[in-house]
């Protein structure tokens, strides 16, 4: 009778027992490298969308509504002179937040890799109103730039004629 | 051959070597479509992010400049009006400067000559060996001892007035009115210069802002048909140049009533309604109230002293306490008190102590203001867009018919009354008097005669002017600034959709270039490399946050017998133009009526479809 372990193929998947094993943890090892890049790419994803919702969110905040802007005078995101080129001395500003989001790689624990997500906006303004809303200095300037132009016209007549001020106009 | 083919199935199915190595393979080709997915899905998501906020903020950015030159105009209007109130204060004081002197100099002439009578009749009775009327002694006595007086009070009033006389005199002397009127030329001519910069300073801005971006930018004005096909720089503020707005008034001649006793009577008629520069009136009537107080103070004090005089003079012209002693004759008391009150009476017949002042002054400024009104609805100016002569709204015609009547109809009967009252007045007393009729009776008669006359032909008449009046009025045209809403609603309701899309709004694209196009991972497994751009669009449009704001002028009806007053461009609520992100309800027209933004559209390989477009922007 003739003994399987005389078999040579027997003998082959005799030694090769445990690889399976190994395998699987190679397995394990790669599917989780892989899941855990799916999640950092996942948490960049969101970041970059987030990071350049935040900037446009930035720049239309402090143009419109922020009494102290924040993000003007920019270096190189200057504003052109536009009208104001024929009679200057109103407000103009280029609201440009320049968004530097670090995310952590969030592939190992303690996070030590960091990628910075640069983002940016432009948004122009004032829009010159009367009350300068919503920046309270910007009325100034506004005031000014009407009593230059009422020198101009009839202001020598204000004070003999005792006219009404000219501004509140 | 079968027993072979199927041990080597069971051969197949038994032997499991190599499995683990195939799920491998095919897990990690899985798991790496799913980091591409992933990435693929935020690089779509971040670039059509990056793309609308280009093109978010490029609008909003080029309409700004919109926003600022129509606040630019709104300032340098209401600069015109400042400037123009100047002239009308100007042009003001000359008159009442004569009037006042003309004045106080006539009532010291008066007095004057009344004195020296007075002194003449005096030195007469003095010389005069007959005994004296009582009566005309009373009359003469009480004339010479209030009249110095008087004399004395005007002198104190010529006084008074110096102040105002000096300061508007040389107030003249400063700056001529032509001055003034080259000087609001040079603010027209700025108005001009920084409206034609506007569409350029757009275009001007947008190449920075692609440059920022790294996104191909255009704009476009969805109600501009007539522009250069596939120029971007063409959106203009909301304003407009305009001459002779002079807005004539409602004419009525008059009307003949039939009256038994006369045959027909002329009730007369006028004009109404008429009005001078509707642009700037709102700002420079305000105005020149404002401007006017400060010389209206220094006339003050001579109103003032008349007003406080009259009581003094009441006092004077009584009859003193001893003017008859207990024994005295009662005729002679009548005497002497139709005396003194023939000489009260003809003081009282001078009017010296009515305050006129501040009522020369108004009138003379309101005369100015009215002539500078005139002048300046004559000359070019910048209104807003919509600016026009346009038809009352069905809505509004009952109530305008019935307000304008009634302006007319009160205009008419007091004019007309109190001339028809006075004119039957006199026909009925001479006539009563020829009669022989006693004047105690005939007087009475006369006035009651007059009343019925006069309330009834007035009426009458009134009724027929106004009519037709209130007719003309409702079926002309009157200058609006937008064109008046076709349904009955609150005063502020804003611009209509039609006007805000053509004038205020703009759209704006933008497409993504060689830096800022979707970078595609696995492009071979996802099979989904983009060859053409990514293209968005944003609207954005001018607003005024003073539209629903009443006391700016939004408040104004529509159905008064005065339309409502333009403020858009001229008034401190018009001073408070702004930009914002709307709702793209234009994308549709602006696709129409622009080539380079359908050549955007097209390049990103969407094919402009009216009836889609409309479908997409309505959803």
């Amino acid at each position: 009778m003739r003994s399987r372990c005389t078999n040579p193929t027997s003998r082959i998947l005799r030694r090769r027992r445990g690889t399976a094993e190994i395998e699987l943890l190679v397995c394990a090892m790669v599917m989780i490298s892989m899941l855990f890049l799916i999640k950092s790419s996942l948490t960049i994803a969101l970041a970059r969308v987030n990071t350049t919702t935040t900037a446009g969110t930035l720049a239309f905040n402090d143009a419109i509504l922020a009494p102290d802007p924040r993000f003007a005078d920019d270096q190189e995101m200057q504003p052109i002179d536009g009208v104001g080129v024929v009679r200057a001395g109103l407000p103009n500003r280029m609201h440009v937040p320049r968004i530097v989001d670090p995310i952590y790689n969030v592939a190992t624990t303690p996070p030590v890799h960091m990628m910075d997500l640069k983002t940016t906006a432009a948004v122009l303004g004032p829009p010159w109103l009367f009350s300068a809303y919503p920046v309270p200095a910007d009325q100034q300037a506004t005031r000014q730039w009407f009593l230059d132009y009422v020198d101009e016209s009839h202001s020598e007549l204000i004070s003999p004629l005792l006219l009404a001020p000219a501004w509140n106009p | 051959m079968s027993r072979l083919f199927q041990r080597s199935i069971l051969r197949l199915h038994r032997n499991d070597s190599g499995n683990i190595g195939i799920l491998l393979l095919l897990t990690i080709w899985a798991l790496v479509a799913m980091i591409g997915m992933v990435w693929n899905a935020a690089e779509f998501a971040t670039r059509k992010q990056h793309a609308q906020l280009a093109v978010d903020s490029s609008a909003h950015s080029a309409i700004e400049w919109s926003s600022r030159t129509t606040n630019l105009i709104s300032a340098s209007n209401m600069l015109i009006g400042e400037n123009a109130s100047a002239e009308s204060i100007l042009r003001a004081i000359p008159p009442t400067i004569n009037g006042l002197t003309s004045r106080l100099n006539r009532e010291i002439q008066d007095i004057n000559r009344l004195l020296g009578q007075s002194q003449q009749t005096q030195t007469q009775n003095q010389n005069n060996p007959n005994p004296i009327d009582p009566g005309a002694e009373a009359r003469l006595s009480l004339l010479l001892r209030v009249l110095p007086q008087l004399l004395a009070e005007l002198k104190t009033e010529q006084a008074l007035a110096q102040p105002f006389i000096l300061t508007g005199s040389a107030g003249l002397s400063i700056t001529p009115a032509t001055e003034l009127a080259r000087r609001r030329g040079e603010i027209f001519e700025y108005q001009q210069e920084i409206v034609a910069l506007t569409p350029g300073v757009i275009e001007e801005q947008r190449a920075p802002l692609e440059k920022f971006y790294k996104c191909d930018l255009t704009f476009a004005n969805p109600g501009d048909v007539n522009a250069v096909s596939g120029q971007s720089d063409r959106f203009s503020p909301p304003v407009k140049e305009v001459n002779q707005v002079n807005v004539e008034g409602v004419q009525m001649p008059g009307t003949a009533i039939p009256d038994p006793d006369d045959g027909d009577v002329w009730v007369n008629g006028g004009t109404w309604g008429w009005i001078n520069d509707p642009p700037l009136r709102r700002f420079l009537v305000d105005r020149t109230w404002r401007d006017q107080k400060g010389l209206e103070a220094l006339l003050k004090p001579v109103d003032d002293e008349r007003r406080e005089f009259s009581q003094w003079v009441e006092q004077l012209l009584r009859i003193p306490p001893n003017a008859w002693g207990p024994s005295t004759d009662p005729t002679i008391i009548q005497a002497i008190t139709n005396g003194f009150n023939s000489a009260a009476d003809q003081v009282r017949r001078m009017h010296l102590v009515e305050p006129f002042a501040i009522d020369l002054w108004h009138n003379s400024v309101w005369s100015a203001l009215d002539a500078m009104l005139r002048e300046l609805g004559n000359t070019p100016q910048i209104a807003f867009v919509t600016y026009d002569r346009y038809p009352v709204p069905e809505w509004a015609k009952a109530g305008m018919y019935q307000d304008a009547y009634n302006y007319v109809y009160n205009d008419v009967y007091g004019r007309n009354h109190n001339r028809l009252w006075w004119r039957r007045y006199h026909e009925v007393l001479n006539q009563l008097l020829k009669q022989k009729v006693p004047q105690g009776q005939a007087v009475p008669q006369a006035r009651a005669k007059a009343d019925e006359f006069a309330t009834r032909i007035a009426t009458a008449g009134a009724i027929i002017i106004a009519t037709d009046a209130a007719t003309q009025w409702i079926n002309r045209t009157w200058p609006y600034e937008m064109e008046p809403p076709q349904s009955p609603m609150p005063p502020a309701v804003g611009p209509k959709k039609e006007d805000r899309i053509q004038y205020l709004t703009l759209v704006g694209a933008a497409k993504t270039t060689d830096d800022t196009k979707v970078r595609i991972t696995l492009p071979r497994l996802f099979n989904a490399a983009p060859d053409k751009p990514m293209v968005v669009f944003a609207q954005a449009e001018n607003f005024n946050w003073m539209e629903f704001n009443g006391s700016y002028g939004a408040g104004d009806r529509y159905d008064r017998h005065d339309p409502p007053a333009p403020w858009r461009v001229s008034t401190i609520g018009g001073w408070n133009w702004q930009s914002r992100l709307s709702l793209s309800d234009a994308i549709g027209p602006a696709l129409e009526n622009n080539p380079q933004l359908r050549s955007f559209f097209d390049d990103a390989g969407v094919r402009y479809d009216p009836e889609v477009i409309d479908e997409i922007t309505l959803h």
